[in-house]
């Protein structure tokens, strides 16, 4: 085989694995904003039992490595809770970048001018209304790029899901090298396949940026 | 309103930070549609009293009380209450991702619940009201100080506000800015707002105040008519501090 049709013959045998990264990304990533959310409003909530709830759960996420995290809740959780390889994937990862997120989305929050809430809570909102209308889609554009960089990160580390056997795209890699003891071309094609998925994603995050950029306000874009 | 007594009234109200009293037993009367201004040296309170007075301070003693009805931070009713008494910061605190219009129909919108047409509607009028007709579209960030400030007016005024206060209006601006802040102010006294306004402007004092109250250390040193309190003020601080400011 040439190296053409070599190279060919490997991209076929990964793209129908593409998809699996995609889903398990999105999805553990979807999961991963809400419960950062959740988390990051509860550090700031002021409520000092879900003050000291929501700092524990994001110390000891982030002091553990997530191919640990996986393992413990795919072999050790997921034994008792009968959770498949897919749903115990996902929500592995989706649980370790909630605790990413919720710094990402508490600091943004607390980088809004402490007069933004003044001037809400004068006018009569709730706590409730002043976030939603006033602070959110100021924090928003403060977490949206390093978000995004979580958001990357988190479909580098859905490769992490191929020990458990979830076939996705580096798992497809190894079913190839062990088919076929192809090594150097495999390798090197899977790294670009996620190269160009990171790209496209930089891309996006760039064009979320600008939609979110007002007037005025820093990054020069106008509407 | 369909009560009788004043507009706001403070009995014995406390303020303190730690140890220090920043707000001291203080009691005030604000008729309906009279215009107090408030002056003092920095760090006098006028600002916490302010803050106070719509609730965004909670009180270690005393009771608030705004066209009757208490005034209470830690009651659910809090909102109510503050929606009926505006306020207008020195540093305008604007909402810096909506345009002028819905900076003007954010509140009317969601606390109020007004249908979105007749917000938007009203906030056009509030911002004509305060001549920014031309500005309806623009970002905070593309008005100066001065247009800032009077979007900032007719957001409060938006809620319709028993009580309008003001703190420092126009010491965040340029001096060629004050005067469109102070016409707007003027005009809404003589429209019969009820207004209580922390400024060193003494033009605007003489010219427009039903009263002027000179505040130390959390305390009424002197309250009267603006003749009496400016020129002729009786305490020794008040003097020291006219002497100085005038
Ligand atoms: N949140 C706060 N915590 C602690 N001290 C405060 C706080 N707000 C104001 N102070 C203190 O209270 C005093 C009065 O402040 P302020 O009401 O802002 O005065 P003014 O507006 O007359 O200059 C000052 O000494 C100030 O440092
Ligand atoms: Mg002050």
């Amino acid at each position: 085989m040439n190296q053409g049709a070599l190279a060919l013959n490997i991209l076929k045998f990964l793209a129908p694995a593409v998809p699996m990264t995609v889903a398990v990304t999105v999805l553990s990533f979807t999961l991963a904003l809400i419960l950062g959310l959740a988390v990051g409003l509860s550090q700031i909530s002021g409520c000092r039992p879900m003050v000291l709830l929501a700092k524990g759960y994001v110390d000891v996420l982030r002091g553990v490595p997530l191919l640990v995290q996986i393992f413990f809740i795919y072999f050790g959780l997921g034994g008792l809770l009968n959770l498949e390889r897919f749903a115990a994937g996902v929500l592995a990862i989706g649980i370790c970048y909630s605790a990413y997120l919720a710094e990402i989305i508490r600091s943004g929050i607390e980088s809004i001018a402490r007069g933004q809430h003044e001037a809400a809570a004068s006018l009569g909102m709730s706590n409730a209304q002043a976030l939603r209308f006033v602070i959110l889609p100021q924090a928003t554009r403060v977490i949206i790029p390093p978000a995004a960089n979580e958001f990357i990160a988190c479909l580098k580390d859905s490769s992490l899901v191929s020990i458990i056997g979830l076939r996705e795209l580096t798992r497809a890699g190894r079913e190839y090298y062990s088919q076929y003891f192809v090594d150097f071309q495999t390798w090197l094609l899977v790294g670009v396949v996620y190269l160009c998925m990171t790209l496209l994603l930089t891309k996006l995050t760039r064009h979320l940026e600008h939609r979110f950029a007002v007037r005025g306000f820093g990054m020069g874009v106008r509407r | 309103m369909d009560h009788d007594g004043p507009a706001l009234r403070a009995r014995g109200i406390s303020k303190r930070f730690g140890d220090l009293v920043v707000v001291d037993a203080l009691d005030l009367d604000v008729a309906v549609s009279e215009v107090v201004v408030m002056l003092g040296p920095s760090g006098s309170g006028k600002s916490t009293l302010l803050r106070c007075f719509n609730g965004l301070e909670r009180l270690d003693a005393g009771i608030i009380e705004v066209g009757g009805v208490r005034l209470d931070p830690t009651c659910d009713t809090i909102h109510a209450v503050r929606a009926k008494v505006g306020m207008v910061f020195q540093q305008f605190n604007l909402f810096p991702h909506l345009n002028a219009l819905d900076n003007v129909a954010l509140a009317p919108r969601t606390v109020l619940k007004l249908p979105k047409e007749q917000a938007l509607n009203q906030a056009r009028e509030r911002l004509e009201r305060v001549g920014l007709s031309a500005k309806l579209d623009s970002y905070p960030a593309e008005l100066s100080g001065g247009q800032q400030q009077r979007v900032a007016i007719a957001r409060a005024l938006a809620m319709d506000p028993q009580v309008m206060l003001f703190d420092e209006p126009t010491s965040a601006l340029d001096p060629e800015m004050i005067g469109e802040v102070l016409a707007v102010m003027r005009d809404l006294a003589q429209s019969g707002m009820t207004m209580i306004v922390v400024s060193h402007e003494i033009g605007f004092a003489r010219e427009v105040a039903h009263r002027v109250i000179f505040l130390d250390e959390g305390k009424i040193l002197e309250s009267g008519p603006p003749n009496q309190v400016l020129s002729a003020p009786r305490h020794p601080r008040a003097k020291e501090f006219f002497d100085k400011v005038l």
